[in-house]
Order: structure tokens, then sequence, then C-alpha cells
């Protein structure tokens, strides 16, 4: 896997704190290296929250970066804020419901329906577990049973739904209807 | 020395031996607490509040107290009256904050009371850059309050030595009866990262040396002693403290004699221990034409770029300050005697590289790269730099 | 009215001084070691272990008292004794922490620190004595400067106002709250001995001649001390919005306020109780 440098960034309340530290949890629970560094907009409330997270088989040296190769968002306003900055030959997975994409050339887009699945769940703040599940699963991450242990470490509530949104994510991935 | 104590508490509720993925601010509040910490007294403060947050919640839950003071000055002080009264004591704040704790470190120092400051360095001067990192307190936490006096840093660069460096500032504390600055930065307090808290019994942990003679013969600041043993209010020694230039019975004197027996005592307790003190990393030094100094965050920033500049063939290493004050200059004597060039990089204007000038000026080229606080400079940044000294 | 030294080589007051350390700083009429000798005695008579007693306090003349008590003595920065006072018996509520410093020293640059323990009601004695003038650097003025009064620093008159202490004291919710002089000596031991039950905050003014402040105001302090004799009133339940110091009305004293809220550390260590207790 080397090195993979990842940033999530949505409204404040979609969980995005919550899903960075359990991809570096469950990194230095499998013996790996994760960092995680948070910012938020400069407005008190109604703004975005940023997790930035590198995860790597080696220890990090520098905990910061500018520029993604995951880029994971969840409003028009923070795709629209990062969309730019991500590598060449990079990701993006977007809201599908609350995000129009941009044409990007070089990077790869993809949409998740994580919202409307994590409704059909009955929870709808657990769209931050299904977007983990699908972006492990899409780009190989991590292991599977390591990411589930992310989230035992890290779930304090209602962890059966919130591994079932994970798990629901994973599927979406696949291709497979949830 | 001083007393040593096992950490067989079992009973109480300390962060486990283990693996964790933690934030800096908050493994240096429960590494204060395995350092046997049970008060803190504190005033908000972006971007320090974590560990107030933090042990606010954690003090009570191990028999501790917790006290948010009325501004920073009340709070720095009650950790000497609490030290005095044998409780390991800490506070935890950032520039604007550490600028009123000034005189209360300086009374520590003073009365030789064992105190923790955590500073997580902002943006300055004055109010600044309330959530954005800085690295401009180098010279005030040496030379922030009047007198002379000296004082020990530490420059954290981890969530690791976050963790690492708080035990070992309250054992310095303690071992040496001095004010102990953690010098940490927002990038550092605030990111998350891999902690591996070892075995208690792998953490060693000092306490105060007792006094041996009976109360009657008992002298508080007994000059026999470098570091006097240290008696606590309530167990019978009925001694006096002053915060004027005090004799060894603790009585003020205006004496030359007198002045200049405290005074350099204060000085010699820390700077004839300097060695034993002080302590650096470095990397890739040993046939370094060029020495990169840095610390904290930045010398995160720094190793990146010294790793590409090997990959790029030009000798480069990276020495990196754990202690700012003393400053490990001893550490940089074999690269000096090569004659390698020395580039100092900080989020200032040129702080450190003073004190690098102080021991090498004229020997060696010493280059300045200065940063304005707000953002980290970047291993590219650094790189640039790197190769500018380098073809010169 | 300096301090008479006791006589006796077995006088219990002198196990409590520091004897070694005289004759004291304080100039003759000064009521500051009158003061001390009140808290000796009151200490002594208090049952309390000595080696509990702990002395804290600022700096000034009256910030020099602990430097005379053989107890366990901290004689810290201007302004300064009230927080560390706290920090000590928040880490040792066994002990009975008293703070003896002055008006300057209290209420100007420690009137923060004054204003919120008093709210925070922590578990101290202060025995504020009141000169109304900054007497160790020479006479400035104070917060408790009286109209008109002449400082160096107020050459033409005193036009700020000063603080009414025991009024202040028991709006911010202290739980002891008396005003005595030196020459009621009696009644100030009386009263430091309740204040060593109290569980909160409890403070004492001792209102006290200075011989600077006589010496710039015509009222040397033999005056001033006859001036107290004839001029005091006793009243325990007095208006205390109405006893500002004034020598153009008679001065009123008196134990007036006695609260039984718990003390800060009271409260903390039942939380402290509370959280182990519960598994947090």
């Amino acid at each position: 896997m080397g090195e993979l440098k990842l940033r999530i960034i949505g409204a404040g309340g979609h969980g995005i704190l919550l899903a960075g530290s359990i991809i570096g949890t469950a990194s230095i629970l499998s013996g790996r290296d994760a960092v995680m560094t948070v910012a938020y907009s400069p407005a008190q409330r109604g703004g975005w929250s940023r997790a930035d997270v590198i995860v790597s088989d080696e220890r990090i040296d520098f905990p910061i970066f500018d520029n993604p190769d995951v880029l994971i968002a969840t409003t028009q306003e923070t795709y629209d804020l990062e969309v730019d900055n991500v590598v060449q030959e990079g990701y993006v997975i977007y809201e599908k419901d609350l995000v129009t994409p941009r044409n990007v050339p070089y990077i790869k887009q993809v949409p998740i329906p994580a919202f409307e699945t994590a409704i059909k769940l009955g929870f709808r703040i657990s769209a931050n577990m299904v977007i983990l599940g699908f972006a492990n699963e899409l780009l190989k991450i991590l292991p599977h049973d390591a990411m589930i242990n992310g989230i035992k470490a890290r779930v304090k509530r209602k962890l059966d739904i919130n591994v079932k949104a994970y798990e629901s994510g994973v599927m979406l991935a696949r291709g497979v209807e949830p | 020395m001083s007393e040593r104590i096992s950490l067989l508490r079992a009973e109480e509720a300390l962060l486990r031996p283990g693996v964790y993925f933690m934030q800096g601010n908050i493994a240096a509040a429960e590494a204060a607490l395995l350092a046997g910490c049970r008060f803190f007294a504190g005033y908000p403060i972006t971007p320090s509040n974590e560990i107030a947050e933090h042990m606010s919640r954690r003090l009570p839950q191990v028999g501790g107290y917790f006290i948010q003071f009325e501004d920073e000055i009340a709070s720095v002080i009650a950790l000497s009256g609490a030290a005095y009264a044998g409780v390991k004591s800490m506070t935890a704040t950032s520039g604007p904050g550490f600028s009123l704790m000034q005189e209360g470190i300086g009374m520590a120092a003073m009365i030789e009371a064992p105190i923790v400051i955590i500073n997580v360095q902002r943006g300055g001067p004055s109010t600044g850059l309330p959530t954005l990192v800085g690295q401009g307190d180098i010279m005030q936490a040496k030379w922030g309050s009047h007198g002379d006096y000296e004082i020990v840093a530490y420059l954290p660069s981890s969530v690791q030595e976050m963790f690492d460096l708080t035990i070992q500032a309250f054992n310095t504390a303690w071992a040496y009866r001095v004010p102990v600055i953690v010098l940490t930065d927002q990038r550092v307090g605030q990111m998350i990262e891999k902690l591996n808290v070892p075995d208690y019994n792998e953490i060693p942990i000092v306490g105060r040396r007792v006094p041996e003679e009976p109360p009657e013969e008992f002298l508080p600041f007994n000059s026999k002693y470098l570091i006097p043993p240290m008696a606590f209010a309530g167990e019978g020694y009925r001694f006096h403290v002053t915060t004027l230039t005090h004799d060894e019975r603790g009585y003020p004197s205006t004496s030359h004699k007198v002045s200049t027996k405290l005074v350099t005592r204060l000085i010699r307790k820390i700077r004839d221990n300097e060695k034993a003190i002080g302590r650096y990393d470095s990397v890739s030094t040993d046939d370094a034409d060029l020495v990169i100094v840095a610390y904290g965050i930045t010398s995160r920033s720094a190793l990146k770029a010294v790793k590409e500049a090997r990959r790029e063939g030009l000798k480069v290493g990276l020495f990196r300050p754990i202690t700012a004050w003393p400053f490990p200059y001893w550490g940089l004597k074999e690269a000096v005697d090569r004659g390698a060039d020395i580039l100092v990089v900080e989020i200032n204007m040129g702080q450190m590289v003073r004190v690098v000038r102080e021991h090498f000026a004229n020997i060696v080229n010493i280059h300045s790269m200065t940063w304005a606080p707000g953002e980290v400079p970047r291993p590219h940044d650094i790189l640039m730099k790197i190769k500018e000294v380098y073809e010169r | 009215m300096s301090l008479r030294l006791p006589h006796s080589r077995t006088d219990p007051l002198k196990s409590l001084l520091r004897m070694e350390r005289f004759p004291h700083i304080w100039c003759p009429g000064c009521g500051i070691g009158v003061v001390v000798k009140c808290f000796v005695e009151a200490a002594l008579q208090s049952g309390i272990p000595v080696e509990k007693h702990v002395v804290a306090s600022g700096i000034g003349c009256t910030s020099r008292a602990p430097g005379y008590i053989k107890m366990d003595g901290f004689h810290v920065i201007h302004g300064r004794a009230i927080p560390f006072a706290v920090g000590l018996k928040t880490a040792r509520p066994d002990l009975e922490v008293t703070v003896i410093a002055g008006d300057g020293d209290l209420l100007a640059i420690g009137g923060n620190h004054f204003l919120h323990a008093t709210r925070r009601n922590d578990d101290i004695n202060v025995i504020l004595v009141n000169n109304f003038i900054y007497g160790m650097t020479g006479g400035q003025y104070g917060p408790t400067t009286l109209e008109m009064a002449v400082t160096t620093t107020s050459p033409y008159g005193f036009v700020e106002g000063a603080f009414n202490v025991p009024y202040l004291a028991s709006a911010l919710g202290a739980n002891f709250v008396a005003r005595w002089t030196p020459l009621h000596t009696k009644e100030l031991t009386n009263a430091m001995l309740e204040m060593f039950k109290v569980d909160g905050f409890a403070i004492i003014e001792v209102v006290s001649p200075c011989l600077i402040y006589g010496e710039l105001n015509n009222m040397p302090p033999l005056d001033m001390m006859k001036w107290l004799k004839d001029n005091t009133i006793i009243d325990h339940n007095a208006d205390l919005s109405k006893i500002s110091v004034d020598f153009k009305k008679p001065l009123v004293l008196g134990n007036f306020v006695r609260r039984y809220r718990p003390s800060h550390q009271t409260r903390l260590r039942e939380l402290v109780k509370k959280v182990m207790g519960g598994g947090g």
C-alpha cells in the first residue's frame, strides 16, 4: 500500500472526524502508522470540518499535506473548495445527492448515495460509515478486519448499526445493492 | 538523588499500557496523570484547551483536583502553592497566557517550586493567530521573567513525545526543583497520531528529595546541596519561604554575599547538569556537509526534506534539539569540528539560531531560514533553502 | 503600638515567633505588630496543631508578617498570596491557611483574585490590614485611600473613591466578614478564632494606623489611635452599605457576616468522592 493521503471534508455533523479517526485507528491497530490533522471553517456554526489522514506502512515523517491522493466530500461547498487540490490520477468520492461534480481531467470521480443508504438503514447519521466502507473497498486502503476493529475502538453508541452501515458501503463498492 | 516512586497504582484509572491513536494534547494530559499530577490550574486558551478539558474530566477520577482560575496569573501561582503542599501540579496555555505566567515562572524558579507548564505555541505577537501554529516563544521560555534564573524546556515533535516528555518534565521539575516547560506547538498538540504507552514499570517517576535533618536543624535552602531537599507545608518543619532574595533559612536578605550565593546556585543547578538534562536526536549527520537544526513540527518537515536531499545526492543531516533549554550544543560539536554548515529552520523570525550562533559563530557558517507563524514550512520549501545554501 | 515582646522565656507566644528576626521592620505606631500578636494568640487558642497552620502573604508592610511567625510561611509576589493559598489549601485540605496582607496587595494588584476566591468560597482566611496607603514603597495612594487624602501620588488630594471592604466581601458571598482595629485586641483575637472555624472564605479587615499616612495627612499614629478609641461603634448587624471608612463619622466595627455555604474545597472533595465512587 505504501503511503496514502486522504482528505475527508463535509459539513459539521457529518461525522467527518469520526470517519478519519476510524481509519487512523484501524491503521495503527493493524501495525501500520497513521496521523490525522483536523481543520475547521472559520465560522463557528454551520461550517465545515476537515480530517486529513495519512496511513502508511512505514513511519510517517511529515504529518501535513496539501494535495490528497483521495478526497471525500459530502457537500457542494467542500467539494468546490478541495476538488482542484487532488493529485493527478487521484480519486474523488462525493455524496451523490448533495454534490454536482465538475469535470476535472486526470482524476477519477465516483459518486456514492451515502445518505440515501443510511436513511434506508433508519440511521441517517451513519452515512459516514457507508462512505468509509465504500472508500476502503474501492481503494483497498486497509484490510476489512482492521477497519471493523477501528470502528469498534472508536464508536461508542449503536455499534451494530454502524457496522451494518459500513458493510452497506462495502457492498455498494462491489456494485451490489445492499 | 531524588526519591523514585514506583507506579503501582493499579486501582487508579490511569491510561493502560498499549497502542492508541490519540491527540497530542490529550496524550500530554494522560502522561501528567501517570507522572503523578493531581492538581491542574488553568485558564481557557486556544489551542491548549483540550488539555484543561481532559484534566477536568480525568483528575477527579484519580482523586485529583482541577480549578479553572480567573486568569493565567493565578493559575501558575496556584501550582507553586500545590507543589509546596506536596502535590504534583501542572498548567497548560498558549502565547498570551504564557506571557501572563512569566511572573509566576520567575517566582517558582526563585522559591524552587517544581511545576510543569505546557505551552502549545500559536502565532504571535499579541493575540496573533489563535488557531494556527507558531514557534515564537523559544526566547520567552528562557528569558521571559526578570532577573537571572534557569528553567528547562522540552520540544516534543510527535504525539509520542508529548507523552514521553510530559512525564520527563515532571521528573526533571521534581529532581531539580525547577519550573519545566513543555514547549510544543499547535500542530503537534492538536494532531492525532500513534501513541505507545509502555508498561508502568518502564516509566520512571521521580519525587522530591526528603530532608534528612530534624525540623530544628532544617534549612529550606541549605547551600550544602546544589538542589536542597524539599519540606512540604504541614510536616512540622515550620519553614519560611520568600520570593525576596533569601538566605539558607529562607529569610530575606540584602547582603550581596547572600545574593551571590543564591543566584549562583539557581543557575548552577541546571548549568552544571546541562548534559544530564539536555537531549537531542540526529539523523544522517555523520558525514553531512550541511546540518539542519529544526524542532517541533518543523523538524518533521525538515526530516522529509533531508531524506529528499539525500536522494538527490546532497550530504545533508538533521539535528533535532529535544530540549530548547538547556540547548544541547555539544550534540553539534562533531559536525562543527568537521566544518559542516548549519541551517536553522524555525517558525519564527530567527530565535534558536541566536543560540546556535552563540556557540558556533566564527567557527562555521550558520544560516537561518525564518518563517512567519500560521503555517509550517513544507519539505519542498526547506529543500529549496538547502539547495540555495548548498550551492553557495 | 509596636509589638511588645513577651518577657518570660516560657511565654507560649514566643514559641510561635521567629525571635531571631526581631526587631521587626514596622514603624513606631504601626498596627501590624498587634495583628501578628493577636494572630499568634488566636492560633495558640485554636486547638489546631501549630504545624497545621500555614501563613501566606504578598508584598508590602503587612505581608512581612509571616516572616516573624514560626509557622510554615510563604511570602510570595505582589498580589498573589490568595492564588498561592488556594493552590496549597486545595492540595492539602487539612491545613489551616491564613493570608495576611495589605489593602494594596489584596484589593488592587490582587483584586481579581480576591473577587474570585470570595465567589468560589475558597476555604482560606484573609486578614486584610487596611492602612489606606502603600507604606513600603513610600506612601502612594491605594484602593482604600480616603477621600481627598494626600499621598505621594495624590499630592492635591485623592479623588478616586475607596472600597468599603466588608460591604464588598459580603456582596461577593464571603462566609465570614468582620472589621476590627488594633485597639480591639480581644475582639480581633476572637474574630480570628471564629475565622478558623469557618469552612469557606473568611475575611477580617483591620483598620490600622500608619505613620506614613499620618505624616502626609496631619494625623500622627497616636492621634489616629485616639480617634479609633473615641470614634468606633460596635454593631454586628450594621447595614454594610453604610460603613465606609470616613474620619468624619464613627467607624463601625463588628463580626458582620456568618454564612454556612460549603467551601469550594469541600465541594471539590465531594465531587471527587462521587466521581471515584461512581466509576466516573
